[in-house]
Parts: C-alpha cells; sequence; structure tokens
C-alpha cells in the first residue's frame, strides 16, 4: 500500500517519537537523545517542505500550512539543540526529547488538517505532554502549580473544543473543513460551532478575555518548556485558526473582537507587570490580539497572519532562549552579567524585546506592518489606528525591560553551554535580516 | 556616495562599540569626515542616486535621491555633530554619547535622501531610538523623559505610517504597481477632502511631534532639559531637521488637499505655540528648561512659516531651521561650558558671573542677542521671512507671534540677568576660571556662522530657490487663502 505523500511528515515524527524514548534504557545512549530529536525536527521540515502543495484525504499541506510546517520543524530542532545544554535535561532526557516531538506531531497536524477530528487529536497531541513537561522532574514548586493550572484550563479548552466539532456536525453534517454541501457556516448550529472552537483556541492561546493562566504559567514553569510551549505549541494553534479563518471569510466579527480586546488588555496588563516573565506572557496576549486583528481582515489577512505567526514563533524563540539562561526565579533581568558571560545572548535578547515592540528594521516591524496593510485595505480604520497606539505604548514596557538596571544585589549563576551562543548568533541574524526574505515567502504563499 | 554619507557614521560607531580606547582619538575626525562628505554631496556634480535591496511590493527600500534642500539640511546636520562632541569631550560617558551621535546623524542622513517611504520611516524610527539612548546615557539620566520623547514619536510615526499606508494601497489599487517610492504615492489619486484631513492630521501626528508643534510639545522640556547639553544641542538642532523635512517633503506634497485645508489652523497652532513656548522659557526653573522652551518656540515659528505654504515664508521658515541649529549650538554649548565649571543652571546658583568671566558673559549675550532675532545675526532673516510670509496669508495668528517674539526679547534679558549681572552669587567659586582655548576656538567659530548667516542670507536662501517647483509649496502659490 502506497502511503500518501502529505502523510510523511507525521509519519517520520511519529516513528521518531516512539524510538525517542527507548533512548532513556542506557545512561550512554542517552545523551544522544536531544541530538536525535533536532535531526529529526530537521528532517521533518525538509519533508514537509517536500510534501508542500500535496493534498490527501485529511491533511493538505496548502502554502501557510508548509511555511509554519518547516518553521515547526526547525523551531522544534532549536529548542532540543538548546534544551540538550540545560540542567533540566538531566533527568530522563530521552522522555523529554519524545515529549517535545509529540508537540512538534500535535502542531505539525493542527496546521495541515482538512478536518475537524484531525484538529481535535492534533490539539490534544499537543496539550498532554505538556502536563508532564511543566512539571519536569528538576524543576521548582510553583512548576507543578503552573502544570494543574494548564491541566485545567487545557481540559475546559479540548471539552470546549470538542462541543464545538459536535455543534458544527450537528450544521452540517459533516467533519471536513470544507465539507461536500459548500460551505462550513450554513446555520446557527455551525455558527455556534466555530464560535466555540474559536473559544478553545482562544484559551490555548491566551487570547483576552480567556488570557487569565498565562501570566502564572509563563513565570512558573522552566523556561526550556516556555520556550517550546510558545515557539511550537501556539504556532500549531495560530495555524488552526489560519485552518478555520480561511474557510469561514465570510463572517470575520468575533475575530477582530476578540483582536481588539486581546490587544488592549494584553498591552495595558503587561504595562503594569514587574517581573519579566509575567511581563512576557501578558506581551504574547497583546501578540494575539495583533495576530487575529490579520485574520479579521477577510482573505488577504490569512498571508499576513501566516507571516505574523512566523515572526511571533521567532521572536519568542529569541527573547525565551537569553532567558531560560538565568536562573528560574530571576526577577528582572540581570544585563551586566549577562553581558559579560554570554554577549551573543545578551544581544539577542536586547534585539528580541525591540523586535517584539516592532522597532524597524528587525523582523516584527515588517510582519506587524504586514497586518496594518490588510487592516487598511480591509477598511478597519479603527482596528488599525488602536493597533498603531497600542504598539506604540508597547514601547512602555519592553525598552523599560531593556534598560532597567537589575535591582538585585547577588549575581546570579548562568547556565552555560558552548552551542547556545552559535544559537544566539543565527538568531540574531534571523531577526536582523530575515525580512529580506519574507517577500520571497510571499511569492511562495 | 550617498550611501557613505549614512554608512560611515554607522560604521564608525561600530567600530568604537568593539574598542573603547579610539574613542577620544576617532571622534572627531570621523565628524569632520561626515561633514565634508556632505559638503562634497551639496556641492559636488549631481551625485547619482543609489539603490538596493529591491523587495516585492515594497520598491527600493535603500533608494537615496539627492535634492538640494536634503543636502542643505545633511549639511546642517554635519555640521553640528563635531560642535556636538567636542562639548562632550569632558563628559565621562563620552564614548556612549559619541556612538549615540554618529548613529542619530546617520540615520538624519537617511531619513533627508530617503526616496522611499518606508525608508524614511526606518531611519526616522532610528532617529528616535538614538535620541532616547542619548537621553538616557547622559546629563540627569532621566528614564522616565527619554520614554516620554520615544513614546510621542513612535506613536505619532505609527500613525504616520498608517496613513501613508492607505496611499500606498490607493496607488497600488489604481496602477497594480505597489511600491512606497515617492513619485508613486505623490501621483495617487488625491482622496477626498474629508479623508484627506484626517489623513493629514495622522501624518502631522508623526512629523510635527518631532518639531514640536504646539499641542504635542510636551515631551521638549523634559527631554532638552534633563539630557546632557551636548544630546540637547544635537536633538534640538538636528534631530528636529527631520521632522520639518517630513512636513515638507512627505506630508504637503503627498496630501495638498490636506495641507490646504490645514493651513490656517497650522498657523494658529504655530503662533500660540510660540508665544506659550516663550511663557514656559519665562518660566523655567533652570537654564537647561529655559534653552529648551526658547528652542520649541522657535521651532513654532517654523511651523508658521512651513504651513504659509506661500513661498517666502517656507523660505524663511527653511532658514530658520538652520540658523536655529547654530543657536542651538550656540545656547547648549555656553549651558555646557558653565556645567563644566560646575555650576548646574539653577537660577539660585547663578548670578554676577560676569565680572568672573567676562569673555564668556560676552558670547553669552552674542547668542542670546541671536536668539531674540536682532539683525544682522543668524535668525533674523528666517524670522522676518517667514512672519512677513505668514502675516500675507493670515495677519491675526502672525501678530500673535510676533507678540511671541516680542516676549522671548523678555525672556533673554530676564535669563541674561540671572546669570550674569548683578553682585557675584557666593555660591560660586572665586576661582571659576574664563574661557579655555578649545572652547574659545568652538565659540568663535559658531559666532562667526552666526554672523554669516546674518549678513549674508542669500547663499543659503539661494539653496532654496531650485527646490520649490519640486516640493510644491509654490504650487498652491497662497491662492486658496489671502492674497
Amino acid at each position: 500500500m502506497a502511503i500518501e505523500a502529505s502523510l510523511e511528515p507525521l509519519i517520520l515524527v511519529g516513528a521518531a517519537t516512539i524510538i525517542a524514548f527507548f533512548f532513556d534504557l542506557s545512561r550512554h545512549l542517552a545523551r544522544w537523545a536531544p541530538g536525535f530529536g533536532a535531526l529529526t525536527a530537521i528532517l521533518t521540515a525538509a519533508a514537509v517542505f517536500h510534501s508542500r502543495l500535496t493534498l490527501g484525504a485529511g491533511f493538505y499541506w496548502d502554502s501557510s500550512a508548509s511555511v509554519l510546517g518547516a518553521y515547526l520543524g526547525l523551531a522544534t530542532a532549536a529548542v532540543l539543540v538548546f534544551t540538550a545544554g540545560h540542567p533540566l535535561a538531566r533527568r530522563l532526557p530521552g522522555a523529554l526529547t519524545g515529549l517535545s516531538l509529540t508537540v512538534l506531531l500535535g502542531a505539525l497536524c493542527l496546521v495541515s488538517s482538512q478536518t475537524l477530528l484531525g484538529l481535535f487529536v492534533g490539539l490534544e497531541l499537543q496539550v498532554l505532554p505538556f502536563f508532564a513537561l511543566l512539571a519536569w522532574p528538576g524543576s521548582r514548586r510553583v512548576a507543578l502549580e503552573a502544570a494543574t493550572k494548564y491541566a485545567l484550563l487545557a481540559g475546559l479548552a479540548s471539552a470546549l473544543f470538542g462541543l464545538g466539532v459536535a455543534t458544527l456536525f450537528l450544521g452540517n453534517g459533516s467533519l471536513a473543513l470544507i465539507p461536500p454541501a459548500g460551505s462550513l457556516l450554513t446555520g446557527f448550529a455551525s455558527h455556534l460551532g466555530l464560535l466555540l472552537l474559536y473559544a478553545a483556541l482562544a484559551f490555548e492561546l491566551a487570547v483576552a478575555p480567556f488570557h487569565t493562566w498565562v501570566a502564572d504559567i509563563y513565570e512558573g514553569a522552566p523556561a526550556p518548556i516556555v520556550l517550546l510551549l510558545g515557539a511550537v505549541a501556539k504556532v500549531g494553534i495560530l495555524g488552526a485558526w489560519i485552518d478555520l479563518a480561511s474557510v469561514s471569510e465570510s463572517w470575520t466579527t468575533p475575530l477582530w473582537v476578540l483582536a481588539a480586546i486581546s490587544m488592549v488588555a494584553g498591552n495595558l496588563l503587561a504595562l503594569r507587570s514587574q517581573r519579566i516573565r509575567r511581563l512576557m506572557g501578558y506581551s504574547a496576549v497583546a501578540h494575539a490580539g495583533y495576530f487575529l486583528a490579520a485574520l479579521g481582515a477577510g482573505p488577504l489577512g490569512i498571508v499576513a497572519a501566516t507571516v505574523y505567526a512566523l515572526a511571533y514563533g521567532l521572536m519568542h524563540l529569541a527573547s525565551f532562549l537569553p532567558l531560560a539562561v538565568l536562573p528560574e526565579d530571576s526577577h528582572g533581568i540581570p544585563w551586566k552579567v549577562l553581558r559579560q558571560r554570554q554577549p551573543v545572548l545578551a544581544g539577542l535578547l536586547a534585539l528580541a524585546l525591540l523586535s517584539l515592540a516592532g522597532m524597524p528594521p528587525s523582523i516584527g516591524f515588517f510582519a506587524k506592518l504586514g497586518v496594518l496593510v490588510v487592516a487598511i485595505h480591509a477598511g478597519l480604520w479603527p482596528l488599525a489606528v488602536l493597533l498603531a497606539l497600542m504598539s506604540a505604548l508597547s514601547f512602555a514596557y519592553y525598552l523599560p525591560a531593556i534598560w532597567r538596571a537589575d535591582s538585585s544585589e547577588r549575581s546570579p549563576v548562568l547556565h552555560h553551554a558552548s552551542s547556545w551562543s552559535y544559537l544566539g548568533a543565527l538568531g540574531i541574524v534571523v531577526l536582523l535580516l530575515g525580512w529580506i526574505g519574507l517577500p520571497a515567502l510571499l511569492t511562495v504563499l | 556616495m550617498l550611501s557613505a554619507l549614512i554608512l560611515w557614521p554607522w560604521l564608525v560607531a561600530l567600530w568604537l562599540a568593539g574598542r573603547a580606547q579610539d574613542s577620544h582619538r576617532l571622534a572627531v575626525p570621523a565628524a569632520l569626515f561626515e561633514l565634508l562628505l556632505a559638503l562634497a554631496v551639496l556641492f559636488g556634480a549631481d551625485t547619482p542616486d543609489s539603490r538596493a535591496l529591491h523587495l516585492p511590493l515594497l520598491g527600493y527600500l535603500w533608494y537615496l535621491q539627492n535634492s538640494s534642500l536634503g543636502a542643505t539640511l545633511a549639511v546642517t546636520a554635519a555640521a553640528l555633530l563635531p560642535f556636538a562632541l567636542l562639548f562632550a569631550w569632558r563628559l565621562e560617558e563620552f564614548r556612549g554619547f559619541t556612538i549615540a551621535a554618529l548613529v542619530l546623524v546617520g540615520a538624519l542622513m537617511g531619513t533627508f535622501f530617503s526616496q522611499n517611504f518606508l525608508g524614511f520611516y526606518l531611519f526616522y524610527e532610528i532617529v528616535a531610538l538614538s535620541g532616547a539612548w542619548m537621553i538616557l546615557i547622559g546629563g540627569d539620566r532621566d528614564r522616565a523623559a527619554a520614554l516620554r520623547f520615544l513614546l510621542y514619536t513612535v506613536g505619532g510615526s505609527l500613525l504616520l505610517l498608517v496613513a501613508v499606508l492607505y496611499l500606498y494601497l490607493r496607488s497600488g489599487n489604481t496602477n497594480g504597481i505597489y511600491t512606497f517610492s515617492w513619485t508613486h504615492l505623490a501621483a495617487a489619486a488625491a482622496p477626498d477632502p474629508d479623508l484627506a484631513w484626517w489623513l493629514f492630521l495622522a501624518m502631522l501626528a508623526g512629523l510635527a511631534v518631532k518639531l514640536p508643534l504646539f499641542p504635542l510639545h510636551s515631551w521638549a522640556g523634559p527631554a532638552y532639559g534633563r539630557a546632557a547639553p551636548p544630546a540637547s544641542m544635537l536633538l534640538s538642532g538636528a534631530a528636529v531637521l527631520a521632522g520639518a523635512y517630513g512636513l515638507i517633503h512627505w506630508a504637503i506634497p503627498l496630501l495638498p488637499l490636506g495641507a490646504l485645508h490645514f493651513a490656517p489652523y497650522g498657523i494658529l497652532l504655530g503662533a500660540i505655540g510660540t508665544l506659550y513656548a516663550a511663557f514656559l522659557a519665562l518660566d523655567a526653573p533652570n537654564l537647561r528648561r529655559f534653552a529648551a522652551w526658547v528652542s520649541v518656540s522657535h521651532m513654532n515659528l517654523v511651523a508658521i512659516g512651513l504651513f504659509a505654504l506661500q513661498e517666502q515664508a517656507v523660505h524663511g521658515a527653511l532658514f530658520l531651521l538652520v540658523a536655529h541649529a547654530v543657536l542651538a549650538a550656540g545656547l547648549f554649548g555656553v549651558i555646557a561650558i558653565l556645567e563644566a565649571r560646575g555650576l548646574p543652571g539653577h537660577w539660585d546658583a547663578l548670578g554676577g558671573l560676569f565680572r568672573q568671566t567676562p569673555q564668556l558673559g560676552a558670547w553669552m549675550l552674542f547668542f542670546f542677542l541671536t536668539g531674540m532675532g536682532l539683525p544682522g545675526l543668524a535668525n533674523f532673516p528666517g524670522e522676518f521671512l517667514s512672519l512677513a510670509g505668514a502675516f500675507r496669508v493670515s495677519p491675526w495668528p502672525a501678530a500673535i507671534a510676533a507678540l511671541g517674539i516680542l516676549l522671548s526679547v523678555v525672556v533673554f534679558l530676564r535669563a541674561y540677568e540671572r546669570v550674569m549681572l548683578g553682585p557675584l552669587n557666593p555660591g560660586i567659586a572665586r576661582g571659576t576660571g574664563d574661557l579655555a582655548g578649545r572652547e574659545l576656538a568652538l565659540l568663535w567659530a559658531l559666532g562667526l556662522l552666526c554672523l554669516w548667516l546674518g549678513l549674508d542670507p542669500q547663499p543659503l536662501l539661494g539653496q532654496f530657490q531650485g527646490l520649490l517647483p519640486v516640493h510644491s509649496a509654490v504650487l498652491f502659490g497662497g491662492v486658496a487663502h489671502g492674497h
């Protein structure tokens, strides 16, 4: 029996996931587990690229799915390379790798699925590993609290998602994203179902008003896991959201309403938070808002949203990679120490914060520019002006994070691994010059 | 050639970031070379455009085009740089200041020559960021002032971006070519008057905030007043050029209708700003704030000239921009010299300095007289022309502005009295030295520039002659209002 080309990347990751768990059998072997995982993830990216624009029975690697899929593979590889040098990976590295690859598998399902059931499976695949990952052995007590909160919220989100799938099935009589009858939105039941799906995704993505969990988890969970959560899992959710929005382009009102609430709430909350991790959590709420603003702008918005999802993932990687070097309980950024011991990562962090604020010529600015263009194109003036004002406001917390002197007396002990400088240098290049590649990406899309 | 104007200071800044020990040796020669480059661009035979980084849907991002207005302002900014560096010579943060100043001037050059709006915007934001950086590392290291400066500029410029994006989409939708090139944006069909009004207001929010025009001025006091004097010199003398240039090169030609509708309000705002800032200067708690508000008052006068949309007034406003850069160097230079002698500039701690330091007193008087607009000194031709032009368009606001100039005479004289005249303040050490060699040379250079601009304004005004057919102020000819 021939295997559909669209399934190749998924099968590759799935097989590697199972193998990865067996690395823990021997201590000598276990050291190589993250490397194996990273290699698989890179191969997956290549496989996604290879099977781009192939349409299968349940999965379709359309242009946005293949761009995001390739990114997801590479991002997972970067996270695994980073985690290999982190103290967190001393316990059960094989299982850690296996669970990370499971998250990747779920994210790939989410970005490429053409059926509601596929989306549901993808969601579960990437949510369940986090129950264990967030409270990984060796992390602090608060991590346990974070994991519990995440479990509660993810359970709720899954329930909502299941309910939404059922309601949509009630309305359309089909589980396909593009039902045989023609449109996803046929009546009241399908509208309600879509709203339920949006609510579930909004929980997972921390879109206001479903955002209250995000700061606790960003602050409590071990940093390498937050890295994975933001750079892979959340981008997977963004991909699912793109899938859903691209089949319901006639009804964008809920999207831009959520976008407006999320931008305002995220920025105001971030402005008030003192600790860097909480700040990053709330700023992620604001960024989800910018992303939804692009989606709310209709067909052209899909492209801008894909670019934004990509840029958001990259910026999250670039900001949390250096933050993961710091001790888990640090409130501010000890710039002096960071600059001395890890100059490349310090540069990367400063650049990432500027990029998140939307300072040109970083990739974050061009992503926001795309959102502004599509919003104005769709005639959503209030949203465009709100976006402009809110991203100006975001300078008011990102920049103090850069120039605030660290108040703590003690000089913290930083984690160290030789490979991190290379990752950091790569990140700087991508953030600073990545936008040159964006137009080429747009022509692919 | 044009690219070198931007890249040279940036490369030097990068070099200094890596090698700390070179900063004193390298800074001033580098700045002089930059000035030389700018002069070569101004007077050289036609400089070829430099184009790079063509991106689909955006056009050439790095597209620099020479124009006589841009080149004149570039020379002004480049001329200010060595003065600022030399006045900052003794500061402990000299290296950081040099790096920020070089980045700022490089980005300014970019704003003057960019033919692509997105390029202009990128450079404009870099100017804002390096300006905030400069406020942050020197002087009182006031984070709130730096943040306020940055928030005003960035918030305004994002609104500017929104307005230009609309024009970009409009021009792209009509002819199918999506690019941020000036020629394409200016060729886009004019939006209907109501929309044009809002779009122009949005562009104004981004550009006039840099001047700063009247209701947007509240960042200027803390920013200029809390930064180190050499930093304020660059911010109030050079960074404002970007805002004024943006108004005349981008906002007015892209939205002529909006500009025409806004012009009467613009003149009125400028007039109120001139008077109001003069009052603020009268009320200033120290010498730095005083200089800051005086500078804002002059810039509102520039705005009057620009919004008069009339040849004479626009010439006057541009002349005043250049003259004000020299004046800012003089004012903040004198303040820097006082601070180097341990006199932080509070009125209570000053007084009767003239007998201790007669030469400094004389130079201070010279620059104060320039600031008052004494005929024969740099500010006079600019103030006179822009007021005269505005008067023909709308007399009443121009009369208010004239009141502001009268008030500024009082302001300057009162400040001079507080610093120099009367009995010697007991808090000042007896041995406070007069001007030394380098300081004297710097003030002489600035003074000669002031005299040259004031006595022979024609060469500079001649530079502006050629530009008006391109920049559309003549296009209106003042037809729609007055005359």
